[in-house]
């Protein structure tokens, strides 16, 4: 059987948030999985503008160490 | 002139005194160097994601400029070469923070001068009206007519120009606290994922 899900709606666009700071841990951690790695749009149904921006928005928490570049998976 | 974002972590594990010291040196810098700082923001001591030179706390603190890009060489060089520093980024600034910053600034400017330009115009009648009272004892009355009229009418003026300021910062009030409740609907959105 196939599932109709609701198409996800970027939550920038919803949200009406044209810039997203590097600095706010608290949105960024949102886009990573526990590895850390940056979940790609289709898992979260971001709009390619705002991925775009989350993208550069966490490269650059990384630099800061306000984001991780890598930590371990649990096992 | 581009405005940027310069972010660096301090070394915390130094006397308060000399952590204030490394990021005022920044900002001289900045200013020394024909920059204009926009808006300082210490952000105080905060945990590392990973750790630097086995610290796991940094203290942070940015700053949003506007300058020549002879200043970015510098301030890289200074940030580089003092090893307290443990990370810097300087980035063109792209926030819509700033902007809404500047029409606030513009518009209390804007209120000021105009608050000015009420005043002086009855300090304008106030002085035309004294000479007259001297010279013709008649007038007087009428001359006092105004007068009082006037000061009656200047708070009057002058009150509802006041409310308005009021009631813009309280709509500014209002706003803010609005995009923060956006952010954190953005946060509790989590379990989704």
């Amino acid at each position: 059987m196939r599932e109709t899900r609701r198409r996800k709606v970027c939550r920038f666009c919803e949200n009406k948030i044209s810039y997203i700071n590097y600095k706010e841990e608290r949105v960024l951690k949102r886009f990573v999985n526990e590895r850390g790695k940056i979940i790609p749009r289709r898992v979260t149904g971001n709009c390619a503008k705002h991925q775009r921006k989350l993208t550069t928005a966490i490269k650059r928490g990384r630099i800061l160490a306000i984001m991780a570049f890598e930590s371990e998976s649990y096992r | 002139m581009k405005v940027y974002e310069t972010t660096f972590i301090i070394n915390p594990q130094m006397e308060d005194a000399t952590i204030d010291n490394k990021v005022n040196v920044v900002s001289e810098i900045i200013s020394n160097n024909s920059g204009k700082i926009l808006h300082a923001d210490h952000m105080g001591t905060r945990k590392l994601a990973y750790q630097i030179k086995g610290l796991t706390q940094g203290y942070y603190a940015s700053f949003i400029f506007e300058s020549n890009t002879d200043v970015l060489k510098i301030l890289d060089r200074h940030l580089k070469l003092d090893e307290t520093y443990l990370r810097h980024l300087t980035i063109v600034y792209e926030g819509d923070m700033l902007e809404k910053k500047q029409r606030e600034k513009e518009q209390a400017q804007k209120e000021q001068a105009q608050k000015e330009a009420e005043s002086e115009n009855t300090d304008v009648k106030e002085t035309d009206t004294k000479p007259v009272k001297t010279e013709e004892p008649e007038i007087k009355t009428e001359v006092k007519a105004e007068t009082e009229t006037k000061i009656d009418s200047e708070p009057v003026a002058e009150k509802p120009a006041a409310e308005e300021v009021k009631a813009d910062t309280e709509v500014k009030k209002e706003v803010e606290p609005k995009s923060s409740t956006d952010n954190e609907s953005l946060y509790n959105e989590e379990d989704e994922l």
